[in-house]
């Protein structure tokens, strides 16, 4: 009775109809409760030296250049360029065409290195690192976001020309210990 | 001769209509008379009522929720938000489930999107059959994790199960929602963060809580 070609459109017309009938047949009800976007961002640490004016300032380090029988000493800052807060950081001080003598960085706790000469602090010193040791992870370091710590490099016992810098590094084990918060 | 045969054949045509329609006619009223049966019916004088449920999952701030973002976070720290989610229909629930749809920066949502050793958040979701104080942390009945900690790009992908069991109406689940960034060591030289860093980035996160009905019943009364 049918035609070949239009018994198949029947078939496969139900097929579809079924199809589409068939997810309304098996579906449940479901409820949702989206918030909103909130978001959340990671803090970040690390500290970067700046020489004063007068001296050259080469990669976030704090360094100089010295000539022979040159004593003078270099001053600085340490600043707390990251959003959490430090308790302690890495102090690397190097030095090249350095043959006799050291070259020493100090920090000036609680106050600030005075400039003229070879500078005196009213505060306390803090040997940060010396090239007469191997880098030291010193208990100083500019606590709060956007502190400074007063730094100076002061060679010692020397008569050659030689460059000098202070290289501060940051690890998360420098930064305040984890925190669980409840809000 | 010619004139009298039409009125013949008129005749003729007539007749047997005419006696078609009084036999029917007859036909309608004896077979009626003789194939009519008794009846009766019967039926509820009040129409039954039949209604169906309603599924309503609602979620409010228990604290400050997710009504406030979280910042500067630092590896190992780990935050807790508090929300309250009801059942507010009137049909039991259950298959609750999570799912957080979160953008920003790959390395939050990712393990390892950042560079192989970052390690990206994770939420952990934590019951209390009480309810929590939100600014101490304290559940006054019982707590129970029903959703262990997992990461974000897991929670972004798939719904994950928040515990398991019916949700019964009108219920109200008291959830500790805890987003942790995992610890991990990274160097700052300088001031200069390292490639690939977990520091500074930002995530973009939307919880969606969802609930199916209970399963379906077959009742007897």
């Amino acid at each position: 009775m049918f035609h070949p070609a239009g018994r198949t459109g029947a078939v496969a017309a139900t097929l579809v109809a079924l199809l589409v009938v068939a997810p309304v047949a098996w579906a449940g009800s479901n409820a949702k409760a989206p918030g909103p976007a909130i978001s959340t961002s990671s803090g970040r640490w690390g500290g970067t030296g700046a020489v004063n004016p007068n001296a050259p300032v080469t990669g976030g380090m704090l360094s100089g250049s010295w000539g022979a029988v040159d004593g003078t000493p270099r001053f600085g800052t340490v600043t707390n360029t990251g959003t959490l807060v430090l308790g302690t950081a890495s102090y690397t001080v190097t030095a090249t065409g350095l043959s006799v003598g050291s070259l020493v960085a100090e920090a000036c706790s609680g106050a600030t290195w005075t400039t003229a000469g070879a500078g005196t602090c009213a505060g306390s010193t803090v040997v940060l690192d010396s090239t007469a040791t191997a880098g030291a992870t010193a208990a100083i370091a500019p606590a709060q976001p956007n502190a400074v710590l007063s730094v100076r490099l002061k060679p010692t016992g020397l008569s050659v020309a030689f460059t000098g810098s202070l290289s501060i590094s940051v690890a998360r084990t420098n930064v305040r210990a984890a925190t669980t918060t409840f809000a | 001769m010619v004139g009298i045969r039409p009125q013949g054949r008129r005749r003729s045509v007539r007749r047997p209509l005419a006696l078609a329609a009084i036999g029917g006619a007859v036909l309608v009223m004896v077979g009626a008379g003789v194939w009519a049966i008794l009846s009766a019916t019967a039926f509820n004088t009040t129409p039954q009522q039949v209604t169906t449920g309603t599924l309503e999952l609602t979620m409010a701030d228990n604290g400050v929720g997710f009504s406030q973002p979280i910042t500067n976070i630092a590896p190992g720290d780990v935050v807790n938000r508090y929300v309250n989610l009801t059942n507010g229909g009137t049909l039991d629930a259950q298959a609750l489930t999570l799912q957080v749809a979160a953008t920003g920066s790959p390395a939050l949502i990712t393990d390892g999107s950042g560079g192989v050793t970052t390690k990206a958040l994770h939420v952990t979701i934590t019951s209390c059959s009480g309810s929590w104080a939100p600014t101490t942390g304290v559940c006054t009945g019982t707590p129970a994790v029903v959703m262990a900690s997992t990461v974000l790009s897991a929670l972004s992908t798939t719904p994950v199960a928040v515990g398991s069991g019916v949700f019964t109406a009108s219920a109200v689940q008291h959830l500790q929602v805890s987003v942790q960034l995992p610890d991990q060591a990274e160097v700052a030289i300088n001031g200069t963060l390292p490639t690939n860093t977990i520091q500074g980035l930002s995530a973009f996160l939307t919880y969606t809580f969802a609930e199916a009905q209970r399963t379906a019943t077959l009742t007897n009364s």
